[in-house]
C-alpha cells in the first residue's frame, strides 16, 4: 500500500510584496520532503517569480530565484507556466530563469484533473 | 494643491491604470513602488502608458524595488526617475496629500 498522491501546487502570488509567495514554496519543499508526487503551476502575478537577476537584499528578504533554483534538488521537475499569464503581462517565456513547461488553459484543466490533490495558493 | 499619487500594487490592467494617470492634476506626481513596480515591465502595455504620462507628470520609481525584482534599470528609459527611500520621504513632504491608487 502506497501514500503517495499527486498533488499540485498552484502560485499566483507576486514575490516580495507580500509573504504569500515565499510561504507557498516553503509548502512546497515541506511536501516534497514527505515524498509526495509534486507538480507545479505558476498563473496569474506568480509569474513574476520566474523573472532572472532577482536581487531583494536591500529588502531583507530571501530571493524567490534562490529558491526556485533549489528545486531541482528536491526533485520538484514537473513546473508549469500558464502561457496566458506570460503574454498578457509581456513577459518572453525565452527569459524565465526556471526550466518549465509552457502550458495553455486545456492542458491546465488536463493537469488539474490528473491530481489527488490540487492546493491553491 | 498637490498630490502625490502612489502606485504599490501591480496594475497589469491597462484601461485601469490610464484612469489612474487621468486622475492627476496639475503638479501631481507618481511615485511607483513595492509590487506597483512590474508596471514598469520594460515594453509592456502599462509601462508605454507611464513613460507617454511623463510628458505631463514627473514619475518616480523605488530603485531597490526594481532590482530586487529583477527589472531592468537599462531597458527601463530615462524618462522614469529612480530613488532612493530617504528620497520618497522628500517626496511626501513636498506634496499637500498623498494618494494611493489600490
Amino acid at each position: 500500500m502506497t501514500y503517495k498522491k499527486k498533488l499540485l501546487f498552484i502560485c499566483n502570488q507576486a514575490p516580495y510584496g507580500s509573504m504569500l509567495a515565499k510561504e507557498a514554496l516553503d509548502s512546497i519543499l515541506a511536501g516534497s520532503v514527505f515524498g509526495q508526487d509534486i507538480s507545479l503551476l505558476f498563473q496569474n502575478e506568480a509569474v513574476y517569480q520566474l523573472l532572472g537577476e532577482q536581487n531583494p537584499s536591500s529588502l531583507q528578504q530571501k530571493s524567490i530565484e534562490a529558491i526556485l533554483s533549489a528545486f531541482d534538488l528536491y526533485e520538484i521537475n514537473k513546473i508549469f507556466v500558464c502561457r496566458h499569464s506570460l503574454t498578457s503581462r509581456h513577459i518572453d517565456p525565452a527569459l524565465l530563469a526556471l526550466k518549465a513547461d509552457i502550458v495553455n488553459a486545456e492542458q491546465i484543466n488536463f493537469l488539474l484533473e490528473d491530481q489527488d490533490i490540487v492546493l491553491n495558493y | 494643491m498637490t498630490l502625490l499619487h502612489i502606485l504599490s500594487k501591480n496594475q497589469p490592467n491597462p484601461e485601469a491604470l490610464q484612469h489612474g494617470i487621468n486622475t492627476m492634476g496639475d503638479g501631481h506626481e507618481l511615485l511607483i513602488l513595492a509590487n506597483g513596480v512590474y508596471t514598469l515591465l520594460p515594453h509592456s502595455l502599462t509601462w508605454h502608458l507611464l513613460t507617454k504620462a511623463t510628458q505631463r507628470h514627473a514619475l518616480y520609481a523605488i530603485k531597490d524595488d526594481l532590482i530586487a525584482r529583477g527589472l531592468k534599470l537599462e531597458a527601463l528609459g530615462s524618462s522614469i526617475q529612480l530613488i532612493d527611500y530617504s528620497t520618497f520621504v522628500d517626496l511626501v513632504a513636498k506634496h499637500q496629500s498623498t494618494y494611493r491608487w489600490n
